[in-house]
């Protein structure tokens, strides 16, 4: 059985996409918005609070500029619309940037009080049980 | 002595029920008293194949309890209360930070598997793992009791049935390239990055090509949503075809018509889908990640990072290039023997044997 050389086929594919000059740019799915469908536990969940900051840290900023594909007609009419939009679209974009930057700090001083809280309470608990103990 | 099957959910058709009842047929084929208990049973379950965990009768120290883990569930930490030895099956439990923003449900069920997988790991006195990778899963997780590899017992006569021919006939000797992937549409199984490839092998390679994604996406309706907006925002959405639920015979249909398996996926604890694809004769192009590259056992071509304009160069010169393609067809044939079903029971029984000896010795 003809093993065959992995690295040698990956480098002449590399040097056939230079060759014929081809582009890899092309639309994220990270672009792609998640929607709202996961209403979350009915009930406070530490985990799922921090995964939820996680997730705000990672998309507290909204990208103005979007890479779109597809017909280079329609691409083309998008990018002309979305210059003429701009000196409104820009601005705005800024605004709610920052304001969710602000949100993004909120979310994380409310993790920092509830890990804080959490550690206090652990250590109220071990003093406790200590007092308990000595009373017994 | 009894040698009885655990776990939480029993399904027709997904790996874990598949590997279950197989092994069933083994233990009674080699004259076990065996039976197979679970806390939730298919509908298409075989009437009397399995029943509720609550009909369990009370078990003795000299009894086997083989226990399936796969998912969070109470069963996991009601495990040790059981009398007997207990042998863990581990097909591994999704690592719950993928259905983060999908699914709660999911999201929770996983990070509690997890949570209960790490609780059995001083409870278990053997492990029988799918893959190297879910026996190094289980050493991370403080397991010390011997842990042996076996591979699941895969149904391949089933596949040899007949294929939907309404599909086949469709997708079919029309012109068309068909490029295929198998499996729940999950995120980590991460669809998306299959649609990517795609897209770049459709637009600078084939127009003539669709991507078929074969699976259920049931529980994961977000997720769909987003992988079908996707295709539609790369200008793609009449090449990729979502099959959702279908049947046995349609899924035969689906890899009978196909060029070529693309598998991008970052968490797997075997992938099935890949011994389907070599069985079905169709060259395999996959993501190295996980158990991936153990299940191919040096079949298939593994990639090693995720380039779509690459991928897509790597499947246009698998499927123009008739030499390599023989050579990774020849490759995955062989690797396929290592999964025969008499390969793979004859090796459980063994297992199992060595086990009850050993512990009978102690």
């Amino acid at each position: 059985m003809e093993q065959i050389n992995v690295e040698e086929i990956m480098d002449q594919i590399r040097r056939e996409i230079k060759e014929k000059g081809l582009s890899s740019e092309m639309l994220s799915f990270d672009d792609i918005s998640m929607g709202g469908s996961d209403k979350g536990p009915s009930e406070f969940d530490l985990a799922y609070f921090e995964d939820k900051i996680n997730q705000v840290n990672q998309g507290y900023f909204v990208p103005v500029i979007r890479f779109y594909s597809g017909n280079p007609i329609k691409v083309l009419i998008k990018k002309i619309i979305r210059k003429i939009n701009s000196c409104y679209i820009v601005p705005i974009m800024a605004d709610q940037n920052k304001y969710n930057e602000t949100l993004m700090h909120v979310a994380n001083q409310m993790e920092l009080y509830i890990e804080q809280n959490e550690k206090e309470k652990e250590a109220l608990k071990k003093r406790i049980e200590e007092l308990e103990r000595e009373k017994a | 002595m009894r040698v009885i099957q655990l776990l939480t959910t029993i399904s027709y058709g997904d790996a874990v029920g598949n590997d279950v009842l197989a092994m069933d047929a083994s233990l009674k084929k080699a004259g076990y008293d065996t039976c197979i208990y679970a806390e939730n049973i298919g509908k298409r379950i075989p009437s009397g194949a399995a029943k509720h965990v609550s009909k369990m009768p009370e078990t003795d120290d000299g009894d086997v309890i083989i226990y399936h883990l796969s998912t969070g569930t109470d069963l996991n930490y009601r495990l040790p209360e059981y009398r007997g030895k207990k042998i863990l099956v581990y097909h591994n439990v999704t690592p719950h930070t993928y259905f983060s923003g999908y699914s709660q449900i999911a999201w929770q069920l996983c990070r509690d598997g997890r949570n209960g997988a790490r609780f059995l790991a001083d409870k278990i006195d053997y492990c029988l793992a799918d893959s190297e990778y879910n026996k190094e899963e289980l050493c991370e997780m403080g397991y010390r009791c011997r842990i042996d590899v076996l591979p699941i017992l895969i149904p391949f006569d089933d596949y040899r049935k007949e294929p939907n021919r309404k599909t086949l006939e469709h997708y079919s000797n029309d012109g068309y390239t068909n490029i295929i992937f198998t499996g729940r549409i999950a995120p980590n199984k991460c669809q998306e990055d299959v649609i990517a490839a795609f897209c770049q092998y459709h637009r600078y390679y084939n127009e003539k090509s669709r991507l078929m994604l074969v699976g259920n996406y049931e529980g994961m309706e977000s997720y769909h949503e987003r992988l079908v907006k996707y295709a539609e925002m790369l200008g793609i959405k009449e090449s990729v075809i979502f099959t959702g639920h279908i049947g046995f015979d349609e899924i035969l249909a689906y890899y009978r018509a196909a060029d070529l398996f693309l598998c991008m996926s970052e968490h797997e604890g075997f992938c099935v889908p890949l011994a389907e694809a070599m069985f079905f004769d169709i060259p395999i192009v996959a993501f190295d990640s996980s158990a991936i590259a153990y299940t191919l056992g040096g079949s298939g071509f593994l990639l090693k990072k995720k380039d779509p304009l690459e991928t897509a160069g790597v499947i246009d010169h698998i499927l123009k290039n008739d030499s390599i393609r023989d050579s990774i067809l020849q490759g995955q044939k062989a690797r396929l023997e290592d999964f025969r079903h008499e390969v793979i029971e004859e090796r459980f029984l063994a297992c199992l044997k060595d086990f009850i000896g050993d512990d009978n010795e102690k």
